[in-house]
């Protein structure tokens, strides 16, 4: 007899449909997996056989052939034992014949006829509901990620014999309940604010210009001027994440597997921070199945370089195309796979070897060749990219007479998301989001400058001697902040502060 | 380029001798009377470096005397990325520099030689050199230039640079090298040295083609450096700088030693403080430097500048020596993005200098 139940297979992050027909014949006792199939779904014969067998079914003693439909279409991960057990179940007549065709099944099994977690469920899901299919059940682990879905009944199963139940009449399923992303969106609590960083105003107003713009930016100090601290409340001030960037993010965390069980979504903005060990493949993407990397994960938030130029060359310029593009395209053998990846890019770095150039209680002990061969690590085009370039000096605590806390994150936040808003008005025609994702087209549009501010320009030029790839970059961080003052046009001072965020070539 | 004099030919011929200490060519030289004598009397250098027991010194000028093409070769090639050769016994060699005790016996010139009839001041410094320095150096070498007196330097990076850059406007620099004219070191400055040769600049070395500069010939070009100013301006420098050898040089030769003033605890002004404590002048503009060396100075013309009421409160706590923009955005009570503007404006108005460490300091 045969039996036809519908999975859902992974590739890149889109969920493929994978129809799983089971056939038992009479003949040598024999079990056979068709359709292109991975080592994990290969070895799913082993937990199938034991988990049919303790959920209190009878695993058929005929010549069984599963196959994953359509045939050409590389399968993998286990999330496709739960379609084969049902399917051997109802094949040897143990089931109630009805039909699902428009039900997906998910799951992977325990030995004992549990369902386990499956990595990618959300994706997956976005694409039942895309197909068409009216109804999804899922593992109970995974009852979370389903929690945002529209349009597609979800219901979470716990175990084998639960969903033979479900599927004979004999029982009934929980249905995933529908959360509002508003309600989880507002209770967010970061454990780093920027209300405890004392001093560094110049700092914490640079860092707040960034995230409205979505500025790339660099932080340059000798070591212990908190640096890294500064970084770290970067994720505090961001602004709030639609449920559309959300839902993309999750996306991605989900089809990389590391989605944490307690939230569905991913609702705060990922701050990623990849050692500088961590191999290209690791940042970028890839392997052998072409999976996401770090700055993929980081998409729609932070990605933190520490110590920037202690990273391999090569793993900064192959950041360049991405910064660009805002994707990455990851081919491998086995699939070729578009991730989003739209990150702000926030480094630091000392200014020298030693840490003490330009310092005046610690002499530097760097020769200007170190220097220049410390300064080259971060080459010139990818420096091109960091539109905000600070100096992070140590504060010198005593004299500090305002000891008090400063602004809490909240406040900041509030005043970015307002910038944020302003920007996602100018450019809803455009097919970007943000001040920092101008192009010349753009900025001729958006960023005119007034004779006074021409001027200025001319003036910076001359006496800073600003190379003339500065000016762009300079336009769009003027832009953000006369955003930022609700102001029309770039005025002077706002051409002024931006500038002075240019400080010397680093 | 011109035909050099039979005594030119001779100074050329014997400063080519690499291997001949500096002190054995000036005997010899003084032996001879005339340059040109080493051509004609084999028997006077044989019998001289007998005297000093190095024969085989001898031998090597004898050798080289007796193939005919060698001198006229040697010649050619010392004079390869050179415009002009200046020997000890050319007019236009500065009577400044023959007055030291070890005059250079050529000098090969790149450039304006012009420049050398001019009243000249060094400027020099080390490489890590604060940025408030550095455009004080910058100040000083353009307020100078502008009124006719050479900018005499290196061309390191830091305050060397600086001084070119200010000078360079007004065509009046001279960079001395440590290794033959026609190849910068650093490379990084290769493109500086091209734009002041090309702003009528000039430089100037010791070395022939082909000596690329060796740890040691810094400080014996410091000698050029002091020799050729009437008064050398330190700009910065630790205790082991080697602008300690051009301060030396220059008093040695009776000349003067201007020092910038440093605070307590500056490790990269160490020197310039010592200097003070040994003697030197301590100056703040270019003026002061002339009314020492007893120059006048044309009149520059000092704009007015015009403050806003921001600008004018933070320039009066800068100059008060509140050098970091936390404390700035503290003593002031203005907001944050008020004073990084009006910071940028005083930059820009060139009334103060951001250091690497991002603070500020006021430089008039």
């Amino acid at each position: 007899m045969l039996a036809k139940f519908t999975g859902f297979t992974l590739i890149g992050l889109d969920g493929e449909i994978v129809e799983v027909e089971v056939d038992t014949n009479n003949g040598l006792p024999a079990f056979e997996i068709v359709g292109l199939p991975d080592a994990a779904i290969k070895e799913s014969k082993e937990r199938v056989r034991s988990a049919i067998k303790n959920s209190g079914k009878r695993f058929p003693n005929h010549k069984i052939t599963v196959n994953l439909a359509p045939a050409d279409l590389k399968k993998e991960g286990a999330g496709l034992d739960v379609p084969i057990a049902l399917g051997i179940i109802k094949a040897s007549g143990q089931l109630a014949d009805k039909q699902f065709d428009d039900t997906v099944f998910i799951g992977e099994l325990s030995l004992d006829g549990g369902l386990r977690g499956v990595a990618g469920i959300l994706p997956m899901l976005i694409s039942a509901r895309e197909k068409g299919f009216k109804r999804a059940i899922i593992p109970a682990v995974n009852a979370k990620e389903g929690e945002y879905i529209d349009g597609v009944e979800i219901k979470a199963a716990s175990t084998l014999k639960e969903l033979c139940a479900y599927i004979d009449g004999t029982g009934e399923l929980p249905v995933v309940n529908k959360l509002d992303y508003d309600v989880i969106s507002e209770n967010i609590q970061y454990s780093d604010d920027i209300t405890f960083v004392k001093g560094q105003y110049v700092a914490k107003r640079a860092m707040e210009i960034a995230v409205s713009g979505n500025h790339n930016i660099i932080l340059v100090g000798p070591p212990g001027s908190g640096k890294t601290m500064l970084a770290k409340c970067i994720p505090s001030i961001m602004p709030d994440m639609s449920f559309e960037e959300a839902l993309e993010t999750t996306k991605i965390h989900s089809a990389a597997g590391v989605l944490s069980g307690e939230e569905g979504i991913v609702y705060k903005r990922p701050y990623a921070t990849p050692h500088h060990t961590a191999s290209r493949i690791a940042i970028v993407g890839g392997g052998v199945s072409a999976k996401p990397g770090i700055i993929s994960l980081a998409h729609n938030g932070v990605l933190f370089l520490d110590e920037m130029a202690e990273y391999p060359r090569s793993i900064l310029e192959s950041l360049r195309q991405p910064l660009e593009d805002r994707v990455i395209t990851v081919s491998r053998a086995k699939a070729s796979v578009k991730y989003p990846a739209s990150f702000m890019l926030v480094g630091s770095m000392n200014p020298c070897p030693c840490g003490f150039l330009g310092s005046k209680q610690n002499y530097c002990k760097c020769t200007p060749s170190q220097i220049i061969k410390y300064k080259a690590k971060v080459s010139g085009p990818l420096m091109d990219r960091m539109d905000i370039r600070i100096t992070v000096d140590n504060v010198k605590y005593d004299e500090l007479v305002d000891k008090t806390s400063g602004e809490p994150s909240e406040e900041v936040r509030k005043r970015v998301n307002r910038t944020r808003l302003i920007q996602r008005e100018r450019f809803k025609n455009e097919d970007i989001n943000s001040n920092a994702e101008m192009g010349e087209r753009h900025l001729e549009a958006f960023c005119k400058l007034s004779k006074e501010c021409e001027e200025i320009m001319r003036k910076a030029f001359d006496s800073l001697r600003l190379s003339a790839r500065a000016r762009s970059r300079i336009i769009k961080v003027a832009r953000t902040i006369a955003d930022m003052e609700l102001s029309q046009d770039i005025e002077p001072k706002h051409l002024l502060e931006a500038i002075s965020y240019r400080s010397e070539e680093v | 380029m011109r035909e050099l004099t039979r005594d030119e030919k001779a100074l050329v011929f014997l400063d080519s001798f690499e291997c001949i200490e500096y002190k054995h060519k000036k005997a010899l030289l003084d032996l001879a009377g005339s340059p040109c004598e080493i051509f004609k009397s084999t028997q006077l250098i044989s019998s001289y470096f007998e005297k000093v027991g190095k024969q085989q010194l001898a031998s090597s000028i004898l050798l080289a005397l007796k193939r005919s093409d060698y001198v006229k070769e040697v010649i050619s090639n010392c004079l390869i990325g050179a415009d002009d050769v200046i020997t000890l016994s050319s007019d236009s060699y500065p009577e400044e520099l023959a007055n030291i005790p070890t005059p250079p016996l050529v000098l090969y010139a790149r450039g304006n030689v012009e420049l050398l009839k001019r009243k000249k001041v060094a400027i020099v410094g080390s490489r890590k050199t604060l940025p408030l320095y550095a455009k004080k150096a910058e100040e000083i070498a353009s307020r100078l230039a502008m009124s006719g007196i050479a900018v005499v330097t290196g061309i390191a990076e830091g305050a060397d640079t600086y001084a070119i850059k200010g000078a360079m406007s007004h065509s009046s620099v001279i960079s001395v090298f440590a290794g033959e004219v026609g190849r910068v070191y650093p490379s990084t400055a290769s493109e500086l040295a091209n734009s002041l040769i090309k702003s009528g600049g000039l430089i100037l070395s010791e070395y022939p083609c082909g000596r690329t500069p060796r740890v040691y010939s810094y400080p014996v070009r410091n000698r050029i450096i002091a020799g050729l100013s009437l008064g050398t301006l330190i700009v910065s420098g630790s205790k082991t700088s080697g602008t300690r050898y051009t301060a030396g040089y220059s008093a040695d030769y009776g000349r003067e030693v201007f020092c910038l003033p440093y605070g307590i605890g500056v490790a990269s002004g160490e020197i310039c403080k010592l200097l003070i404590k040994n003697g030197a002048t301590m100056v703040e503009t270019a003026e002061e430097i002339a009314d020492q060396l007893n120059i006048d100075l044309t009149d520059g013309k000092e704009e007015e500048i015009s403050l806003t009421d921001n600008e004018k409160t933070l320039y009066k706590l800068i100059k008060e020596g509140i050098t970091s923009t936390d404390i700035l955005a503290e003593r002031s009570g203005l907001m944050i993005f008020e004073i990084i503007s009006a910071l940028g404006l005083l930059e820009l108005k060139g009334l103060i200098v951001k250091d690497v460490s991002g603070e500020y300091g006021a430089i008039k």
